[in-house]
């Protein structure tokens, strides 16, 4: 007995050296691990128990312990335990002054997630400071997900949830083994206890194109299926059915009055020629009248706000756009229905039931047996167009009583091509000519998007900076912009093109660099890179320059085409001649907008003889 | 009955006649009622036109309004009272975006929603004349405690009318010294302002100090009467094109701008006086102001006391010149105000040493000790404007002048590492009033400008081409800076550790962290500081060295920064490394491409916008870049496009001259572009662009390799 309270004190100094003040030894074995940073948790768990409250709730309790240490003679960082309508917190133990605020996120322009939190001060080389908190889920739908990976990183990281007898819970593990994940099951005092300890394991990554942190870092998500009180069994999300069944009874409270829709819906359809016209009348209405103001407030996080306020504001979030987007859909009579889904970072799918799973609301259209996906909040896409991040991934879609789970579809890079097309002569030491910009799906919103903001006596000159990606050598004047306000066409940018210093003169030799964009140039990724990198969607770009060699010239050398094949990308550049015309060409496509680990490698080298065929000229010379 | 009829319209009419007059004239006395009628009320206007030219604009402001009031507004209380109010024409959907959330601190976040008295009022104005009135009560606190509301319904053609009012008490007997308004802007935005009205309205217990430039806005200035019973202090225009930033601009130099510092003074405005209620600070302040710190007596801790035991225990006392005893004792000085105790506070996140005030103490009795006068100088920043138009003596700073046979030497508060004479670039070419020691008038003098070569920039590097690999080249660079181009690299890049333990042995003062003597956990702070501060060093470098070849650096070693600081003699900061890059080399065939354009640092690239130029150019100071590259040709090959590499422009404003040349195969490129003033009219603009052109395309320009 005494020996097993020796042993235990023994691992507490280890682990959380909760009494020393500093700690010169475990710094420098900190520092060893992990030599980049200069705080370090030495340890850190959180402690889940459920118990059931006065008023015959379950309750979950999660009690936080976090041990920091020191590597520089200064540190100062925030510690901060966020909390909402659904959730309190109980205790937050840092022995200094604690604040408690609204959370404010960019995306979002108000929502209820309120945080503690406190500024700790670390003065000096291996001071260590320990601070404590308890945080009480009231739902315990919003019992989701808990990560291993930390802010800082951790020496020694431990999760427990105990599991009381007769409750339901699944917890599911991801990415454990690969980050050497310890699980190991006890009995508690109340019930089961899983473990999960990790040791030395590195902060959240803060390369730039990470995949959702569900698809990288080692967490658990708890799923709260079932559980008894008293002789009263609850049930939470069993099944996806469960869970539906909850969206439902939020989705049937929204007290939406469509009638203040009808004569405007009436006004959108009454010209229209055929179902595909009054859809995209409905569609883009709402695109273009209905700005995207994030609310997040308790429920509202998950109800809709109903369609006549949406309408009234001219603002709305996700859920209230495609709530809108339904009923003006339904008056027009159509089959328009709610429609779930989360996006490509999470990394579950409806058969897992838990509120971590989706993120986002659209309207799914039932239309002559197959499901049309409408987003309205992507501002600039087009009604036949889906953005990368829904494309594969499951919506739950309405249907009732019951609901009916479909795949988005996933289109390919092809849809958002993007074309430069130059015609080029030598004019002295500079190339002159036109320029025809073309932009497709989502390099179109993407062209439209970062033009939106900007002031309409400034647009012609936005656009070209756009296009002279903002080279100074690089001149676009005469702009001509097409199609930019209507939804369905290809939008073009036109323009007369100079280009300065694109030509050197050897002798009798010029040498001639063709190609302006020099598109992925210098893109090689780290090799250090432990994850895959995404695109924000599958890339398809193209540059075509057809040179006019000036008479007395001839051709002495043109670079050597360039061609590179991959699952996950395509590069290909040529120079033809045809009679006195130079022709160049080149295409890169990123197939599935990423570019996986296992290609890094090969990415790089791709990037590098890339490299090297932009800076390879065309060289002719006076005959 | 049509009596009665009458008798109510006529009481209809005096109520409403009644209530109208009953709007009291003081803005503290408002009620939420009253506000509205002020700015909604049917009298207002609702004038929508504006000049047809702004139909290009993404909105325009038909009427800006800031009015402030400063009154009596209870027994013992005092009332400072804001009203904005704004009406936006909504031209585009970039200002749709822009304007969808509105803040409660105003558009220039000078006034604060506190929590007195507060009154937001938002409703828009349809094109069809549609009027809605927005509920205000969705204002949400965010975490900086500012109130922010969504707009709801705005639309491309709405005309968004807000107001926000607030008031903030204050007890006579508590009543803050400081400015209770103090603002310093532009009269500019970047929408076009149609109607602009800053009025500011106080009974007599205030100075206020007022001014809106040299060819600003007029300030119209009434004094209480009948109907007034405040002053008032107004500032109106009409039809203010919107202002787009250009490079090099100083908006208080030119254009319109609005000064207003407003404290509580008790009588401070007569009743009975006319006229120029307002003034800036005169002549005879600065002298009072002047002469008291030349004369003061603040007690320093340090003077020539101190500094003759130095010189002494340095067995000195004999041996320097006047002019070097002076140099000696400012460096003393600088030790000990400003070096001695710097490691101390990095360490411990303290505050960086230094009191301007002992300092100047020091300075000033030390000078006249050793047989110096000296000046003291009022002035501002070049940027705030002229010191004759500064309406407060807070906007004010000092600077101390020493004459040192023809030259003159500045003082200013410094750091560890300030040259000797230290005049900030902030300072340079600027009015200053300048009192000498002794006398009690101030001179009204233009501070002097440093020349392109004082502020000099000169890179010398030798460059190889790896022996196996050609397209890796291997560089020695030098770099040495001089004057303001010093600028805060001592700190990043010396090891100002050692040097200031350097001093510390020189003044016999104490080491921070010193093996011998301090204690084990300071000693321990200190090493791991200074190893830390080495890895500091070398990602500095790294950065110094890409802006220097603006490229990719492939490895860098060798890095070396030392101060130079000789008596006598000229501060420079004198920088080594040696590095390699990989980018700048690319086969062509048998040949090689070297892209020697970019071995000179990114260039200022002027875009179509800044071809024309409204606005005079200001710059910091007048400079040099002096860029001496030497490459080493391999043998077997020979360089071709040396004639696209000279280039020569020379004006009285600047000069970029670029050559190239082959002499025992080394290639060597010379490349030095000089900005000669720090101050240009507009109509100069082409002397500019005519070097800036070439020395931007110079980036570009390659050289050929070609294999004999």
């Amino acid at each position: 007995m005494i020996y097993r309270y020796i042993l235990i004190l023994f691992s507490l100094t280890i682990c959380f050296p909760i009494f020393s003040q500093v700690s010169t030894d475990l710094a420098k074995k900190a520092e060893k691990i992990f030599p980049d940073d200069n705080l370090v948790l030495t340890g850190s768990s959180i402690n889940i128990t459920f118990k059931t409250t006065k008023k015959d709730q379950l309750v979950a309790i999660a009690e936080y312990t976090d041990s920091f240490i020191s590597l520089n003679n200064q540190q100062s960082f925030p510690y901060a335990l966020f909390y909402d309508e659904f959730s309190s917190i109980k205790s937050f133990n840092t022995g200094v002054q604690v604040e408690d605020t609204y959370y404010q996120s960019e995306d979002i322009f108000h929502s209820d997630t309120r945080m503690k939190y406190s500024v700790l001060d670390l003065k000096g080389y291996g001071r260590v400071k320990q601070v404590s908190a308890k945080k009480q889920f009231n739902d315990l739908r919003y019992l989701t997900n808990f990560y291993l990976t930390q802010i800082h990183p951790c020496l020694y990281r431990e999760i427990n949830v105990e599991v009381p007898r007769g409750m339901d819970i699944e917890i599911l593990g991801f990415h454990l083994e690969e980050n050497n994940v310890e699980y190991k099951t006890s009995q508690g005092k109340n019930g089961t206890v899983h473990s999960y300890v990790v040791r030395n394991i590195p902060s959240y990554s803060n390369e730039s194109g990470l995949p959702g942190n569900s698809h990288i870092y080692p967490h658990i998500l708890v799923l709260t299926k079932s559980y008894s009180v008293g002789s009263t069994r609850k049930k939470l999300f069993n099944t996806t059915a469960d869970q539906y069944k909850w969206y439902r009874s939020l989705v049937t409270k929204i007290d939406n009055q469509n009638k203040q829709l009808k004569s405007l819906v009436t006004e959108l359809t009454k010209d229209a020629q055929s179902d595909k016209e009054k859809l995209e009348n409905i569609f883009y209405w709402v695109q273009d009248h209905i700005r995207y103001i994030a609310f997040e407030d308790g429920i509202a996080g998950f109800k809709p706000e109903a369609c006549q306020k949406v309408f009234a504001d001219k603002y709305g979030d996700c859920k209230g756009m495609a709530n809108l987007m339904k009923e003006m859909l339904i008056l027009a009579g159509f089959d328009a229905r709610l429609c779930w889904i989360g996006t490509k970072s999470i990394l579950y799918d409806y058969s897992i039931p838990s509120l971590a799973v989706d993120n986002h609301m659209i309207c799914a259209l039932k239309y002559k047996g197959t499901y049309i996906y409408l987003d309205a909040t992507e501002k600039f896409i087009n009604i036949d167009s889906y953005a990368e991040r829904i494309q594969g991934q499951d919506a739950l879609i309405e249907d009732g009583e019951r609901y009916i789970i479909e795949k988005v579809p996933i289109t390919n890079a092809e849809k958002n091509k993007q074309i430069f097309d130059l015609d080029l002569e030598i004019n002295e030491k500079e190339l002159t000519g036109k320029l025809a910009a073309k932009f497709n799906g989502e390099s179109k919103s993407s062209i439209r998007y970062s033009m939106s903001n900007t002031k309409s006596e400034k647009l012609e000159d936005a656009a070209q900076s756009y296009l002279a990606y903002g080279q100074s050598n690089v001149l676009i004047n005469d702009v001509q912009i097409e199609n930019f306000n209507q939804k369905s066409k290809e939008s073009n940018i036109f323009g007369n093109i100079k280009l300065s210093e694109f030509i050197s003169k050897f002798g009798s030799e010029v040498y001639v660099y063709l190609d302006p964009y020099k598109l992925y140039n210098k893109s090689s990724i780290k090799k250090e890179r432990k994850h895959d990198y995404w695109f924000p969607y599958k890339i398809n770009e193209e540059v075509n320059v057809d040179l006019k060699v000036p008479s007395g010239y001839a051709i002495n050398s043109l670079p050597e085409a360039l061609n590179i094949e991959n699952e996950e990308f395509k590069i290909k550049g040529n120079y033809v001649q045809e009679n006195n015309v130079i022709k160049y060409r080149f295409s890169i496509s990123l197939l599935k907008a990423k570019i996986s680990k296992k290609n890094i490698s090969e990415w790089n080298q791709a990037n590098s003889k890339l490299d090297n065929f932009y800076d390879q000229p065309i060289i002719i010379s006076k005959q | 009955m049509k009596q009665f009829i009458l008798f109510l319209l006529f009481a209809n009419l005096c109520t409403t006649a009644f209530a109208q007059s009953d709007i009291p004239e003081e803005i503290y006395r408002w009620t939420e009622d009253d506000l509205v009628q002020r700015t909604w009320g049917k009298k207002i206007t609702r004038d929508e036109s504006f000049p047809e030219e702004w139909n290009k604009n993404s909105a325009v402001y038909l009427s800006w309004q800031h009015v402030y009031e400063c009154a009596k507004s209870g027994p013992g209380t005092i009332s400072i009272s804001s009203l904005i109010h704004n009406r936006i024409k909504i031209l585009d959907e970039a200002a749709v975006t822009n304007f969808s959330e509105i803040y409660a601190s105003g558009d220039n976040n000078t006034s604060t929603f506190n929590k007195d008295k507060n009154f937001v009022g938002v409703k828009l104005i349809k094109p069809t004349g549609k009027t809605i009135k927005i509920n205000t009560k969705g204002f949400i606190e965010d975490k900086n405690g500012n109130l922010k509301l969504a707009i709801p319904d705005l639309q491309k053609g709405d005309v968004l009318d807000y107001y926000i009012y607030s008031r903030e008490d204050f007890k006579l007997n508590t009543m803050p010294s400081r400015y209770v308004i103090s603002e310093n802007f532009p009269v500019q935005s970047k929408y076009p302002i149609k109607n602009f009205d800053y009025t500011l309205k106080t009974d007599e217990d205030w100075s206020v100090g007022m001014y809106t430039g040299k060819e600003g806005s007029k300030i119209k200035e009434t004094i209480p009467d009948k109907k007034e019973r405040m002053f008032t202090f107004s500032v109106k225009e009409t039809n203010i094109p919107s202002f787009e930033s250009e490079r090099w601009i100083y908006p208080f130099l030119e254009g319109k701008f609005i000064r207003n510092y407003v404290r509580f003074s008790r009588n401070n405005l007569d009743k009975k006086s006319t006229g120029n209620l307002n003034k800036k600070v005169t002549k005879s302040a600065y002298d009072k102001r002047l002469k008291a710190i030349a004369e003061q007596m603040a007690i320093a801790p340090i003077g020539k006391n101190q500094f003759n035991k130095y010189l002494a225990s340095a067995n000195k006392m004999t041996k320097l010149s006047k002019s070097e005893k002076l140099e000696e004792y400012i460096r003393f000085l600088r030790h000990y105000y400003y070096s001695n105790g710097f490691i101390n506070a990095r360490i411990n996140n303290g505050r960086s040493p230094g009191n301007k005030a002992y300092y100047y103490d020091s300075i000033m009795k030390g000078a006249r000790a050793i047989g110096y006068k000296f000046d003291v100088l009022a002035l501002m920043p070049r940027r705030a404007g002229s010191v004759t138009e500064a309406i407060t003596i807070d906007e004010v700073d000092f600077v101390l002048r020493i004459k040192d046979g023809d030259e003159h030497i500045y003082f200013y508060d410094g750091d560890p590492f300030a040259a000797y004479s230290n005049l900030p670039y902030q300072y340079e070419g600027t009015d200053a009033y300048a009192l000498e020691t002794g006398r009690s008038i101030s001179k009204l003098i233009k501070t002097p400008t440093s020349s392109a070569e004082e502020n000099s920039m000169l890179h010398e590097s030798v460059i190889n081409f790896d022996e196996s690999d050609k397209s890796l080249l291997h560089a020695k660079t030098k770099v040495v800076l001089k004057g303001h181009q010093i600028d805060t690299y001592p700190y990043y890049l010396t090891d100002w550790c050692k040097a200031i333990w350097k001093e510390n042995k020189k003044y016999d003062t104490k080491k921070y962290g010193d093996p011998l003597i301090a204690k084990k956990k300071e000693k321990l702070k200190f090493e791991k500081f200074h190893d830390d501060q080495k890895e500091f060093r070398l990602e500095q470098f790294k950065g110094f060295a890409k802006n220097h070849y603006y490229n990719e650096i492939e490895e860098i070693k060798n890095t070396k920064a030392i101060l130079n600081e000789e008596i006598g003699g000229v501060q420079s900061l004198d920088i080594s490394f040696d590095n390699q890059f990989k980018d700048l080399v690319k086969k062509i065939g048998p040949n090689y491409i070297l892209k020697v354009g970019k071995m000179v640092g990114s260039q200022v690239s002027l875009d179509e916008e800044e071809k024309v130029r409204k606005s005079d150019i200001n710059m910091d100071f007048a400079r040099q870049y002096n860029y001496n590259i030497k490459i080493n040709i391999p043998e077997g090959y020979e360089i071709q496009g040396l004639e696209e590499l000279n280039e020569k422009v020379d004006n009285p404003d600047g000069s970029f001259v670029s050559n190239a040349s082959v002499a025992k195969n080394v290639l060597e490129i010379n490349f030095i572009k000089t900005y000669k003033t720090n101050s240009l009219p507009a109509e100069n603009w082409n002397n500019v662009k005519a070097f800036l052109d070439p020395a931007s395309s110079f980036q570009f320009k390659e050289v050929l390799l070609r294999k004999k």
